[in-house]
C-alpha cells in the first residue's frame, strides 16, 4: 500500500506540469497575442512603445519553453500574474472567491449524500417495488433537469412566493446569514448529485446483494439491517468512491452554475467575468485552479479506492 | 418476426419508455425541421401591446418581454438545439473515433500517449472544458459546437479504444490477417462494423448531454447572443422578470429537461436493446 501509494504521489508530478503546460498552451493557441486582446479591451490608442513594452513585460518575445519554464516557476511561487481589467493580482481575486465555492460544494455535496444514500439503499433492498421504481424515476428526472432551471424553480417558489429564504447573494457576513443564503444553492448542486448517487448506490448495492458472503451473512442470522451496512454497504461503498472523480465533475459543474442564477460570489462567477471580458490572464489562472483541484482529488480517490479494496494495490 | 422487426419491437415496445421517448424525439426533430410553417409566429416578431401575456388560448406559452411569442421562440429555439447536438455528436464521433481506433489497434507508445490525454480531459467537467475553450476562441454559436464538439471527443476515444482492443484479439480477426487481409482492410471490414451499436448508443445520449451543456452556456452568457432563441438564453431573461412572468423562465427549462430526459431514455433502452456494455464508461 505504502509503495502504491508513494507512486501515486510522485506521479502527481508529472501531471501537474501537464495541467500547467495545458493552461500555458491556452495563452497561445489563442488568435493574436494577449497583447493585442489587452489593447482591443482598453479600446484606446496606445502607442507602439507601450505595446512593446508590456509585451517585454510578459516576456512574450523569448522563445516558448523558456516562457514555459519562467510560468511554471511563477506559478510554482503562487505568482498567477495581473489580471487584464483590474491590474490586482489574481491569486488575490481566487483566494477571495475560492472558499465560497467551496463552502457551496461541501454543502451541496452533504445534500447530495442526504439524499442519494438512503433513496439508492432504499431503492436496492426493495428492488421493483414502488418504491424503487418513484426513486428510480425522481432520479432519472434529477439527472435531466438543468441546475440553472432548478435553480430559478426554487428561487421562485421558496424565496420569492413563500419569502422563507432570501432571494440573492450571499449574506452579510454574520453566520445566520450566511447559512440561509446557502440553502437554496446547496439544495440544487445536491439534486442532480443526489440523482446520480441514489442511481450508483442502487447498481453498486444490487451487484453486493448477490454475492456468496451474503447470503452467507443470512444464513448465519444476522439481521438483515446488519448484513446492509456491514456487508453490502460496505462493499458497495467500492463502486461508489471509484465514481468519486464524476461526483465531483457535477459538483463543480453544479456549483458554476448555481452561483450565477443565486448571484453568488465564487470561482464561477470569476470565470464567467474572464470570458466574457476576454481577460485571458484570470481565465488561465482559474484554469489552473480548477485543474489542480481535480488532479488533486482523483489522487485522493486512488488512494482511498487502495485501502478500501486491496485489490487496487496489488495490481 | 425478422430481427429486424424484432429489435424495434423490443426497443419501443418492450421498453415503453424509450417508445415514448422515441415519439416526444420525433415530435421535436419534426416541429424543428417544420419551424417556419408549425410557428404560429416570427421567434423575433414583437407585439408591444402584448408584452408579459400569460400563457391563453391565443398564445399557449405566452409572450415575453418584448411581447414575442414564447411558443415560436421555443420551436425555432429547437432548430439551434438540435443542430447543436448533431454538430457535437459529429465531431466527437469522427475524431473520437479516429483516436480510440488507432490507439486500440497500433497499442504500444500511442497508445499510451493518447489513453494518457484522453484520462486527462474527462477528468475535467464538460462545461469548464467548454469555458476554457471558450476564453480561448471567443464565444458564440460556432465556437460554442465547436467547443463542446471537442471536450466530448474523448468520451469517444474511449469507448471506442476499449471496444478495439477486445475486438483486434477475437479469432476472426486473426484469420483475416493470416488470409492477407490489411490492415486498414481489417479496420474497416472488421472493427468499425462493430463499434457501430456503442457509438449508437453513446451519440444518442451525447446529443442530450450537448444540448444541455449549449443551453447551460448560453444561459452563463457565453453561448449563443440574444436575439437568437436559444432555451438557455430564454431561461436566463426570463430569470429577470420572474415577479411578471414566471412562465418565461420556467417553460423553456421544462423544455429542455423533457427534451433531455427523451434523450436519456432512448439511450438507456437503446443500450439495453443493442445489448451493450459500454465498456470504459463511468
Amino acid at each position: 500500500m505504502l509503495r502504491y501509494a508513494a507512486e501515486r504521489v510522485l506521479l502527481l508530478i508529472p501531471t501537474l506540469l501537464g495541467v500547467v503546460l495545458g493552461v500555458f498552451l491556452m495563452l497561445h493557441a489563442a488568435p493574436g497575442d494577449p497583447v493585442e486582446a489587452l489593447v482591443d479591451l482598453q479600446a484606446q490608442q496606445i502607442p507602439q512603445a507601450q505595446i512593446d513594452r508590456i509585451r517585454k513585460d510578459l516576456g512574450l518575445d523569448r522563445p516558448l519553453y523558456e516562457q514555459y519554464i519562467r510560468y511554471v516557476a511563477r506559478v510554482v511561487h503562487g505568482d498567477l500574474g495581473l489580471s487584464f481589467r483590474t491590474q490586482l493580482p489574481i491569486a488575490d481575486d481566487i483566494r477571495v472567491n475560492l472558499m465560497a465555492t467551496v463552502y457551496l460544494s461541501l454543502a451541496g455535496f452533504a445534500v447530495a449524500l442526504l439524499i442519494g444514500l438512503p433513496a439508492g439503499i432504499i431503492s436496492a433492498v426493495r428492488r421493483n417495488t414502488t418504491a424503487d421504481y418513484a426513486t428510480l424515476s425522481l432520479a432519472i428526472v434529477g439527472l435531466s433537469a438543468p441546475s440553472y432551471w432548478t435553480g430559478i424553480l426554487l428561487l421562485y417558489g421558496f424565496a420569492f412566493k413563500l419569502r422563507w429564504f432570501p432571494l440573492l447573494g450571499d449574506g452579510d457576513g454574520t453566520l445566520p446569514s450566511i447559512l440561509r443564503h446557502l440553502v437554496l444553492p446547496a439544495v440544487v448542486v445536491g439534486l442532480s448529485l443526489g440523482a446520480l448517487i441514489a442511481r450508483l448506490t442502487r447498481s453498486a448495492m444490487l451487484e453486493a446483494l448477490t454475492q456468496d458472503h451474503v447470503r452467507t451473512a443470512h444464513a448465519k442470522g444476522l439481521s438483515g439491517r446488519t448484513v446492509v451496512f456491514r456487508h453490502v454497504l460496505k462493499n458497495a461503498s467500492i463502486t461508489l468512491v471509484a465514481a468519486a472523480s464524476t461526483m465531483f465533475a457535477y459538483l463543480l459543474t453544479g456549483s458554476v452554475v448555481v452561483e450565477i442564477v443565486f448571484a453568488r460570489r465564487g470561482l464561477g462567477q470569476l470565470m464567467i467575468s474572464a470570458i466574457s471580458g476576454r481577460d485571458f490572464p484570470l481565465a488561465q489562472g482559474l484554469m489552473l485552479v480548477f485543474g489542480t483541484v481535480i488532479v488533486v482529488v482523483n489522487l485522493f480517490t486512488d488512494l482511498a479506492l487502495g485501502l478500501l479494496d486491496p485489490r487496487v494495490s496489488y495490481r | 418476426m425478422s430481427s429486424r422487426r424484432r429489435f424495434f419491437h423490443n426497443l419501443l415496445i418492450v421498453r415503453k419508455t424509450a417508445g415514448i421517448s422515441a415519439v416526444v424525439l420525433t415530435l421535436l426533430v419534426a416541429v424543428a425541421v417544420a419551424a417556419p410553417v408549425v410557428a404560429p409566429k416570427s421567434p423575433s416578431d414583437q407585439d408591444l401591446d402584448h408584452r408579459y401575456a400569460p400563457p391563453s388560448r391565443e398564445r399557449i406559452m405566452g409572450t415575453d418581454n418584448f411581447g414575442r411569442d414564447i411558443l415560436s421562440r421555443i420551436i425555432w429555439g429547437a432548430r439551434i438545439s438540435l443542430s447543436v447536438g448533431v454538430v457535437v455528436v459529429l465531431i466527437a464521433t469522427a475524431v473520437g473515433t479516429l483516436l480510440g481506433v488507432t490507439a486500440g489497434y497500433v497499442g504500444g507508445t500511442v497508445d499510451r500517449a493518447v489513453s494518457f490525454v484522453v484520462d486527462l480531459l474527462m477528468a475535467i467537467p464538460l462545461l469548464l472544458l467548454a469555458m476554457a475553450m471558450l476564453a480561448v476562441f471567443g464565444v458564440g454559436l460556432f465556437n460554442v459546437m465547436l467547443a463542446i464538439g471537442i471536450g466530448s471527443i474523448p468520451m469517444f476515444a474511449r469507448v471506442i479504444r476499449a471496444e478495439t482492443r477486445t475486438i483486434r484479439n477475437l479469432d476472426y480477426v486473426a484469420a483475416a490477417r493470416s488470409m492477407g487481409a490489411t490492415h486498414v482492410r481489417v479496420v474497416f471490414k472488421h472493427i468499425l462494423p462493430n463499434t457501430v451499436a456503442s457509438i449508437i448508443v453513446i451519440g444518442t445520449t451525447r446529443v442530450g448531454t450537448a444540448i444541455l451543456t449549449e443551453s447551460s452556456l448560453s444561459f452563463l452568457g457565453l453561448g449563443i447572443r440574444p436575439p437568437t432563441p436559444s432555451w438557455g438564453i430564454m431561461v436566463a431573461e426570463g430569470r429577470l422578470y420572474l415577479e411578471q412572468a414566471p412562465w418565461m423562465a420556467l417553460i423553456p427549462g421544462v423544455v429542455v429537461m423533457i427534451t433531455l430526459l427523451s434523450f436519456n431514455l432512448f439511450g438507456d433502452g437503446l443500450r439495453d436493446a443493442l445489448d451493450v456494455r459500454l465498456r470504459g464508461v463511468r
